[in-house]
C-alpha cells in the first residue's frame, strides 16, 4: 500500500495488473453437483470426455477423485458438446449431473446466482468465466434491461481477437461544459456513493485503490471524507448531501467532482438512514453526531426548494471547490425527471446523474426501493431525448445508475441515451456480498462490507478488496469491448442513444 | 379545536410458530461434532444440546476437494478417516435454529468437513397461495410483530414489475414541494379520511347545512368481516378491540351485534333478508350489502333503513364492477353516504379485471357526474401489501378495508384464494385477545408509517390530497408502451439466447 499511497500524480498505469484473489474462506458453490453411482467402476473415460477438467482421478491412483464441480456447465452439455457429455459418455450409466439446492438459495430475480457467481468469478480471476457456465447477461426479473438484447452484426461463432478489443475506445469524457477542468475515465463508469458507516473503510479504501488503478473515480457517500482516503483524492468525488453530515469546506476543495445529491433512487423522497446500531463511535466521529443514534438526513436540501436555489447551491460548490471543481447532480426518477434534468443543466452542473428506483442501498423501507419513482431504463431515453430537443444534450454527460449489474447492463444504458454509468452493487458483489440484504440488521453484514463492527469488518483488506475489484472491471471493460465489437462499433461513443441497436423481447419471451 | 396528534401505539407481539423463512442448514450426519459452526455463526443458529451427550464415536470426516463445497457429495469410495477428537465427550449439536440464519454461509465455509449445506426451505412457499405470495405473509407476519416498516439493504430484489398493484409506481418530487419532511417528526402530515359525507363549507345563504353524516377516522383502513367461511366471534372481538384503539371501524355481521358495547366501533352489515332482523337500536352507520343478493327494490330499502335509522350513515356494498358505476351514481343521489367495493379475494373483478383500473374507471365516472366529493368510497378484496393502500387511493379509493390481511397478522398463514373462495388448511386458530389486538395495531401502525412515507416522498401532508390524484402515479402499462416504440421488432427467426 505504501507505494500507492506516494504517488497521487496523474500518470496512471493503463493497464491495471489483474492477478488471482481467490476469498481466503469462502468455498465455490458450484450450480452443478456431479455424481458417480456405485455403478462406477473408475475407468476413467469421463476424465477423457469433459473438457472441463470435472472428472478426475485421486492423484496416484486409478480411483476417481471428488468431482469439481464447479467446472460444469450442466446438462446443457448434451446439445453444446454432444460428443462430451460424460452421462452419455460413461458405459455403466454411473453419472449424475444434477441442480445444486445450496446454488439457487442464492440470489434473486435481479441478481441471480448466475450472475453473483460470475461476478465473483471475474473478480477472483480478472476474466470472464467460460462461455457455457452461467447465464451471465441478464437477471431474470422479466423486465427492463432483462428483456433487452443486442442485436449484433458479428455472428456468435466469432471471437475477437486481443487486437480488435484494443482498438475500441471506452474512456469517457466526464466534462463538455466550458467551464471546469477536463477530465476523462478510462472506462465509462465510475463509483456511486458508499458512505462510511454503510460500508466498511475497508471497502472504502478497496473501492478507491480500485478507482485510482482504472483512473475512474468513486465516490464518498454522505458519511464524510475519513482521512484514509486522502492519498487517493484524485478520484474521489465528494457527495454532499441533505444531512449534511462530515462535510467540511476542506475536503470539498480536495475534490476534483463535487456530488449532490438531490435523491437516491432506491429510496427516492426519503432521506438517508443510518440505523442505530451502525452508527459506531468511529462513524458517528466522520459525521460530527451523537453514537449510537439513528441518523437521518432529512429530504429534501431544505435550502433548496427551486432551480434559482439549486443554481446557488451550485455557485456555492463552486467557490468551495475552484473553479476547476465539476458538480454533479444525482436526481432520482419521478414522472418529471426530463424537466428536472433540464433544471440541473441550468443551474450549471456538468454531470447529471440518473439513480433508478431498482438500485442498490444500505438500507430503505421495502415500500420505497420498489414503489416510488421509476425504474432506470425507463428514465434514460426519456432525459436524453429531451435534453436533446432542448438542444443542450451535447453540453452535459448523462450518467445512468440504479440496477447496472454488468457490461452488458451498461451498455444497454448507454444505447438508451446515457454516456455512462454509475455502479455500487457490482463493487461490493466484487468483495464477496451475497445479496442477503441483511446490511442493516443487528451489527451489519457478516462479510464486512456493509458494516463496521471490528469483527466482521476484518474478513476484508483494502488490499485484496482492491485487487478484486481491480480484477473485476478488468473482466467489465473486456465485456463491454466485446459488445462494441460484436455491434461493429469503434467506440462506446459511438454507441450512445443506438437504441435501434436494441431488441426488446415480450416478457414470455 | 384541541389538537392532539394522532398515534398508534405498537409494541412487540410475537407470536408462536408464526415464523417463515426462506433457507434451512443441513447438518450432514458424518458431522464430528467439532462445534466450529458454532463460533463461526453469528447469529446462534448451531448451537449444543446440553440434553444429548452421546457422542458420534464414528465421527469420519467427509472428503471434498480443496476450495469446493462438494458436502452432498457421497465420497467414492469413501476414505473414512476417524475424527482426532472423537474421544471428547461434548453434547452434540442441536439442529440448527433455522428461522435465525442470515444465509452468510460462514459455517457451511467452516465446517472442517464439509458437513453443512444449505438450501431452499421447502415449508417457505407453503404460505399463502399465489397472490398471497410467501414474501407479502413475511411482510404482514413482520409487520404485526413489530409495528414497524421493513427495512433491509441491497436494493430492490424482486421481479422488474407485474399486473395490478405491481405495475404501479408512485410519484416523488425532487427539489421544488417545500411541504415534506413530516416523517421523521418534523411536520405533521395527516392520514385522517372521513367516511360519509364530508362537511361542506357554509352554504350561499349564509346558513350551515344539517349536521353532516361522516365520521372522522384516524387512518384510511377500516377492518371487513372475513370472506366466508371464516365467522369467528373471537376474530370479531379482536377487530372491534383493535379498531377502537386505532380510532377506525370495523365491519360486522348485522345480526351477531356486538354485546357489551356501548357504542361499539362497528358498521353492521345487513343483507335484504337479515335487515328484517335489524335491531331497535340506531348504531349510526349501516352497511347494506347487495353482494349476494341485489334488492329488486333497492330504492325501498334504503328508504325503510333511512326512516327505521335517521340520520345513519349508510354503505351499500356491492361486488367490484365497472358495470356498475352508473348504479352507483344513482345511489349517491338517492343519499347513501358511502360506497363499498367488494373485489375477490385476489383483488380483481368475477371477470379477473383488477381493482386498480376498476377503481380508477369507477371513480372517474363518479368525477365526470359531479358525485365524487358527495361520497366515500370503500375498497376491499386483495388488500394484501402496504404499498397497496397509497395505490388505491391514488385511484380513487378513499379508504380500503382489510381482511386476509388481518388474518394473516393473526398467524394464518396456511390458505388459498383461488376462485373468490376462501379455503383454510387446517382449523382457525385465533391467539389470545390482547395478543391479537396488539398485531392488528401493529399492522395498521405499520401500514400506516408506510403511507407517510409515500405521502412524504410527494411532498404531501395530507392524505386526502392525493384521492383519484392519477397524475400522481406512473403506470407500468404507459411507460413500457412508449418505451417499447423506441425498438425495432426482431426479425421472426430471432434467437434471443445471443446478444
Ligand atoms: S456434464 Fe459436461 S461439463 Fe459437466 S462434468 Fe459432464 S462433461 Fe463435464
Ligand atoms: S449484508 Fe448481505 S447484502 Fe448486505 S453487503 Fe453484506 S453480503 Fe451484501
Ligand atoms: S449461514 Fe451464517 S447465519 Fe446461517 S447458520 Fe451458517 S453461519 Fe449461521
Ligand atoms: S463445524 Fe461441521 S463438523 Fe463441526 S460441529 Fe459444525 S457441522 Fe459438525
Amino acid at each position: 500500500m505504501d507505494n500507492l499511497r506516494q504517488s497521487t500524480a496523474t500518470t496512471h498505469n493503463p493497464q491495471p495488473t489483474t492477478s488471482h484473489a481467490p476469498h481466503h474462506a469462502w468455498k465455490k458453490i458450484s450450480k452443478w453437483r456431479v455424481g458417480y453411482t456405485n455403478n462406477c467402476i473408475d475407468c476413467g473415460l469421463c476424465v477423457l470426455a469433459c473438457p472441463y477438467g470435472v472428472h478426475q482421478r485421486l492423484p496416484g491412483t486409478l480411483k476417481m477423485a471428488a468431482p469439481k464441480n464447479s467446472g460444469c456447465i450442466g446438462p446443457q452439455c448434451e446439445s453444446i458438446l454432444p460428443d462430451n457429455y460424460c452421462v452419455k459418455q460413461c458405459p455403466y450409466d454411473a453419472i449424475t449431473v444434477t441442480p445444486n439446492e445450496e446454488f439457487e438459495a442464492l440470489g434473486d430475480p435481479r441478481y441471480t446466482p448466475d450472475l453473483l457467481a460470475s461476478l465473483w468469478h471475474m473478480a477472483e480471476y480478472g476474466e470472464a468465466p467460460p462461455e457455457h457456465l452461467y447465464e451471465r447477461r441478464i437477471g431474470k426479473s422479466g423486465g427492463g434491461f432483462d428483456l433487452m438484447r443486442f442485436n449484433f452484426k458479428r455472428l456468435r461463432n466469432e471471437r475477437p481477437t486481443s487486437r480488435d478489443l484494443d482498438n475500441i475506445s471506452i474512456s469517457l469524457d466526464l466534462n463538455r461544459r466550458a467551464y471546469g477542468s477536463k477530465i476523462k475515465i478510462s472506462v465509462p463508469w465510475y463509483g456511486g456513493g458508499m458512505s462510511y458507516g454503510s460500508v466498511s473503510l475497508s471497502v472504502m479504501l478497496a473501492r478507491a485503490m480500485a478507482a485510482k488503478a482504472w483512473n475512474t473515480f468513486t465516490s464518498t457517500g454522505e458519511g464524510g471524507y475519513p482521512k484514509e482516503l486522502t492519498p487517493y483524492k484524485d478520484y474521489i468525488i465528494t457527495q454532499i448531501a441533505t444531512g449534511m453530515f462530515g462535510v467540511r469546506e476542506e475536503t470539498a476543495g480536495w475534490a476534483k467532482i463535487i456530488e449532490i445529491k438531490y435523491a437516491q433512487g432506491a429510496k427516492p423522497g426519503l432521506g438517508g438512514h443510518l440505523l442505530s446500531d451502525k452508527n459506531t463511535p468511529d462513524v458517528a466521529r466522520m459525521r460530527e453526531a451523537v453514537p449510537y443514534t439513528s441518523l437521518f438526513s432529512p429530504f429534501p436540501f431544505h435550502s433548496v426548494y427551486s432551480v434559482e436555489d439549486h443554481k446557488k447551491h451550485v455557485d456555492w460548490m463552486m467557490t468551495m471547490g475552484g473553479s476547476k471543481i465539476l458538480v454533479s447532480a444525482k436526481v432520482s426518477t419521478p414522472t418529471d425527471v426530463d424537466m428536472v434534468a433540464v433544471g440541473c443543466y441550468y443551474g450549471g452542473v456538468h454531470i447529471i446523474h440518473l439513480d433508478g428506483s431498482y438500485g442498490g442501498t444500505g438500507a430503505a423501507p421495502d415500500i420505497a426501493k420498489k414503489n416510488i419513482a421509476m425504474p432506470i431504463e425507463y428514465a434514460i431515453p426519456k432525459v436524453h431525448r429531451f435534453l436533446n430537443e432542448e438542444g443542450i444534450r451535447d453540453e452535459i454527460t448523462l450518467i445512468a445508475s440504479g440496477g447496472i449489474r454488468n457490461a452488458w447492463d451498461m451498455a444497454k444504458a448507454i444505447a438508451l441515451g446515457a454516456d455512462g454509468c454509475v455502479i455500487g452493487t457490482t463493487d461490493i458483489v466484487a468483495v464477496n456480498c451475497t445479496r442477503c440484504g441483511n446490511c442493516e440488521k443487528g451489527r451489519g453484514c457478516q462479510h464486512g462490507i456493509a458494516s463496521t463492527d471490528p469483527e466482521f469488518t476484518e474478513q476484508i483488506s483494502p488490499e485484496w478488496g482492491a485487487q478484486r475489484i481491480i480484477n473485476l472491471y478488468n473482466a467489465l471493460s473486456l465485456d463491454l469491448k466485446e459488445i462494441l465489437w460484436r455491434l461493429g462499433l469503434n467506440s462506446i461513443q459511438e454507441l450512445r442513444g443506438r437504441h435501434d441497436l436494441l431488441y426488446y423481447l415480450n416478457d414470455h419471451q | 379545536m384541541s389538537y392532539k396528534r394522532y398515534h398508534i401505539e405498537t409494541k412487540t407481539a410475537p407470536l408462536e410458530n408464526a415464523q417463515i423463512f426462506k433457507t434451512i442448514v443441513n447438518r450432514a450426519d458424518f458431522c464430528i461434532n467439532c462445534g466450529i459452526c458454532q463460533t463461526a455463526c453469528p447469529y446462534d443458529v448451531h448451537e449444543r444440546n446440553p440434553d444429548y451427550r452421546s457422542i458420534k464415536g464414528s465421527g469420519v470426516r467427509g472428503q471434498g476437494s480443496e476450495k469446493e463445497n462438494t458436502s452432498s457429495f457421497v465420497p467414492h469410495p469413501s476414505p473414512l478417516t476417524p475424527h482426532p477428537f472423537s474421544w471428547i465427550d461434548l453434547p452434540q449439536m442441536a439442529s440448527p435454529k433455522n428461522a435465525n440464519c442470515t444465509t452468510c454461509f460462514h459455517c457451511v465455509n467452516e465446517c472442517p468437513v464439509g458437513a453443512l449445506s444449505l438450501a431452499a426451505n421447502p415449508d417457505y412457499k407453503t404460505h399463502g397461495d399465489d397472490y398471497y405470495q410467501t414474501q407479502k405473509v413475511e411482510a404482514i407476519l413482520f409487520e404485526a410483530k413489530t409495528g414497524r416498516v421493513p427495512v433491509s439493504g441491497a436494493g430492490y430484489r424482486g421481479p422488474f414489475a407485474g399486473k395490478g398493484f405491481d405495475g404501479i409506481w408512485t410519484d416523488m418530487s425532487e427539489i421544488v414541494r417545500p411541504t415534506r419532511d413530516g416523517i421523521h417528526g418534523r411536520e405533521w402530515i395527516s392520514t385522517a379520511v372521513y367516511l360519509g359525507r364530508r362537511p361542506k363549507r357554509l352554504a350561499l345563504n349564509g346558513k350551515t347545512q344539517a349536521a353532516p353524516r361522516c365520521r372522522e377516522l384516524g387512518v384510511p383502513i377500516i377492518f371487513n368481516q372475513a370472506p366466508p367461511p371464516v365467522n369467528d366471534p373471537e376474530l370479531t372481538a379482536i377487530l372491534l378491540e383493535a379498531a377502537q384503539a386505532v380510532g377506525t371501524l370495523a365491519i360486522v355481521e348485522g345480526t351477531s351485534w356486538p354485546a357489551g358495547w356501548a357504542s361499539p366501533p362497528a358498521i353492521p352489515s345487513f343483507n335484504e333478508k337479515t335487515w328484517l332482523r335489524a335491531p331497535e337500536t340506531n348504531p349510526g352507520l349501516l352497511e347494506l350489502d347487495f353482494c349476494d343478493i341485489y334488492p329488486e327494490d333497492w330504492l325501498g330499502l334504503l328508504k325503510e333503513a333511512k326512516t327505521r335509522w335517521p340520520q345513519t350513515i349508510i354503505i351499500i356494498k356491492v361486488p367490484l364492477d365497472p358495470k356498475l358505476a352508473y348504479s352507483l351514481v344513482r345511489f349517491a343521489e338517492e343519499g347513501v353516504d358511502a360506497i363499498h367495493l367488494a373485489a375477490t379475494p385476489q383483488g380483481t373483478t368475477k371477470e379477473g379485471e383488477h381493482l386498480t383500473s376498476t377503481v380508477k374507471t369507477i371513480d372517474e365516472t363518479l368525477v365526470d357526474h359531479g358525485i365524487r366529493d358527495e361520497i366515500s368510497i370503500i375498497v376491499s378484496g386483495g388488500i394484501a401489501a402496504a404499498d397497496h393502500l397509497p395505490k388505491l387511493i391514488l385511484c380513487g379509493a378513499d379508504m380500503v378495508a382489510i381482511d386476509v390481511a388481518c388474518l394473516i397478522a393473526l398467524g394464518i398463514t396456511k390458505f388459498s384464494t383461488e376462485r373468490g373462495a376462501l379455503k383454510l388448511q387446517g382449523p382457525l386458530m385465533i391467539p389470545p385477545k390482547t395478543l391479537g389486538v396488539q398485531r392488528i395495531k401493529n399492522l395498521v401502525g405499520s401500514w400506516r408509517d408506510q403511507l407517510l412515507e409515500i405521502l412524504g416522498a410527494m411532498g404531501m401532508r395530507d392524505v386526502v390530497r392525493i384521492t383519484g390524484d392519477t397524475g400522481r402515479m406512473m403506470l407500468h402499462e404507459d411507460l413500457d408502451k412508449e418505451f417499447r416504440a423506441l425498438f425495432p421488432k426482431p426479425p421472426n427467426n430471432w434467437d434471443p439466447t445471443y446478444g
